[in-house]
């Protein structure tokens, strides 16, 4: 992508630089202001999920896993909101995967899928097809005591609407924030003569300005 | 008109400023609406995680975070993966009362369909602050028979609708930015308040929470615990840790927490922190007769930063991420060095 702002970085400027009737130098705005301003934007999109497990004894297991059938992970990767980028889609997310298998061969797929928390839900058995923008697929052959599988950057178009209560610093009267919540799932199944349950170790979603 | 904070962000166009013309009032409101939306719209305070953990029947699990908040959230909201088990289709539903910094703040019904389901809990903060801070979750279990699983925690900063337009919050009124309207300087009006208080999105509009892990003080199958002088990894695999650009000439410093202990006083203890990318480390040391007690010893260190050229912002190209190490280990003594929580956080 290209920096929304001029120098990629945060600049700085004299407080004085606008004081009361004082003519506006357009130059130091733009490079100070508005370049801080949209460079502040670039970077003002979070880290929703960041989980590593200590070992592999509290990793996440998959059901029973066959060759015919998806089967999801038994927890969802969070619900979490969505920051939105300034054409009101969403931004890009970041997706990695860790996995361990201890015992087992032939490969095993892993596919991740992003969906707004409020929509229909995946079948448990069915997860998103490949080419969807909301979905990745990732493979681990053998066995791994642990290990980053890879990782996909994802796109949502279903961005759904929802309201949060909360209150108003000046007063402190009640009122509610629009947000747009999200969340993963993951599905997984084996490869023709495979065998073998892997576990999802660690997992990272973090938005990107895309 | 006020401080108000949209869902969208509206982008000045830098191609609306240009040496020799006048500043448009359309281009200073739009200004004033990303401003706003910048410091208002709320951060991760804790990432998702899995705790792997288990509150036992009529019992109760603490979880202590370290965060780095933004002074304009007025409420947060937790979410909480639960599991009843073993539930079965002739049981109950559970319930679980949820205690955020002493604060009673409801229960949760937790269903007995033997899978895991996500709660959500919102949480006023009694007093908002940026000061970062200890809080400390409370699961308790009222159920006599069974257990319940918790297998996620996360914790988002409610986005606020409006901002104060003092020296606090340094929200902007946008109806002071309007066509024709004067230059003038006052807090949180006008274009001169705007320069001065786009200062604070530096410092404010913060990728607070980038990565915490934490279990229960008490629970021994879920903390870290070493008897060893030799390092071991504290996880199975070091998480990413992604930190915004601030300058060209440095590295950004992230803030790193560690919630420790030593078994007896001849015993101390050490987290040693290290990034891949920006290859600088950090040891946290809990150390001296005062380790016995569970204390955060906090340190910061220099990670490699986003990088805005690339497709997903990969510090060293697409497909790459900047990732800290942590390694538990015993420094002195025969005892127990023990850990219960790490957070890594951006700080004001």
């Amino acid at each position: 992508m290209t920096a929304s702002s001029e120098y990629g970085r945060f600049t700085g400027w004299a407080d004085t630089i606008l004081a009361a009737d004082d003519p506006v130098d357009t130059g130091l705005v733009r490079d100070g202001v508005v370049n801080s301003l949209l460079h502040g934007y670039d970077q003002a999109f979070q880290t929703r999920c960041n989980w590593s497990a200590r070992a592999a004894a509290q990793a996440t297991a998959f059901p029973t896993l066959s060759t015919a059938t998806w089967r999801a992970l038994p927890h969802a990767l969070g619900t979490f909101p969505v920051t939105l980028r300034a054409d009101g889609t969403s931004p890009i997310l970041v997706v990695r995967l860790g996995l361990v298998r201890s015992v087992g061969s032939g490969t095993v797929r892993v596919r991740v899928a992003w969906r707004a928390d409020d929509a229909t839900p995946f079948g448990r058995r069915v997860p998103p097809a490949i080419g969807d923008l909301n979905a990745a697929e990732f493979s681990l052959s053998g066995t791994s005591a642990g290990a980053w599988v890879g990782s996909a950057s994802l796109t949502l178009s279903s961005l759904l609407r929802s309201t949060l209560p909360t209150t108003r610093a000046s007063d402190s009267a009640a009122g509610s924030s629009e947000v747009v919540l999200t969340r993963i799932d993951a599905f997984a199944k084996l490869d023709s003569g495979a065998s073998g349950t892997p576990s999802v170790c660690a997992f990272l979603a973090r938005e990107y300005v895309g | 008109m006020t401080a108000e904070v949209r869902i969208v962000p509206p982008l000045p166009s830098r191609a609306d400023v240009v040496v020799g013309r006048p500043v448009r009032g359309p281009t200073w409101r739009r200004m004033g609406e990303l401003h706003n939306w910048l410091l208002g719209r709320g951060a991760t305070l804790v990432a998702g995680y899995n705790p792997a953990s288990t509150v036992p029947a009529s019992s109760s699990r603490s979880f202590r975070f370290y965060v780095a908040p933004r002074v304009q959230a007025r409420s947060r909201f937790w979410v909480l993966g639960l599991r009843k088990d073993p539930g079965g289709q002739f049981g109950s539903d559970g319930v679980v009362e949820v205690t955020v910094e002493g604060q009673a703040r409801g229960s949760i019904t937790v269903s007995n369909d033997l899978t895991t389901n996500l709660y959500r809990v919102i949480d006023p903060i009694v007093t908002p602050s940026a000061t970062p801070a200890p809080i400390e979750l409370i699961l308790t279990n009222t159920d006599a028979s069974f257990e319940v699983t918790v297998d996620w925690i996360a914790c988002y900063e409610v986005p606020a609708f409006e901002l104060a337009t003092n020296a606090t919050e340094h929200g902007v009124e946008l109806g002071s930015l309007q066509t024709q309207a004067p230059i003038y300087a006052a807090t949180g009006q006008g274009p001169g308040g705007l320069a001065l208080a786009a200062k604070q999105v530096r410092t404010t509009a913060r990728r607070a929470g980038l990565f915490c892990w934490a279990v229960d003080l008490d629970d021994t199958s879920a903390r870290a615990v070493s008897t060893s002088a030799t390092p071991s990894p504290l996880f199975l695999l070091d998480p990413v840790i992604q930190a915004r650009r601030i300058t060209d000439a440095s590295l950004p410093t992230v803030t790193v927490a560690a919630l420790m202990q030593a078994s007896d006083s001849g015993t101390d203890a050490r987290v040693a922190v290290a990034s891949t990318l920006a290859a600088d480390t950090l040891n946290l040391d809990r150390i001296g007769a005062s380790s016995t007690a569970w204390g955060w010893v906090v340190g910061t260190i220099e990670v490699k930063p986003e990088a805005l050229d690339n497709a997903d912002g990969g510090p060293n190209g697409a497909g790459t991420h900047e990732t800290l190490s942590f390694e538990l280990s015993r420094t002195k003594g025969t005892g127990q060095a023990r850990c219960a929580a790490v957070c890594v956080v951006e700080v004001p």
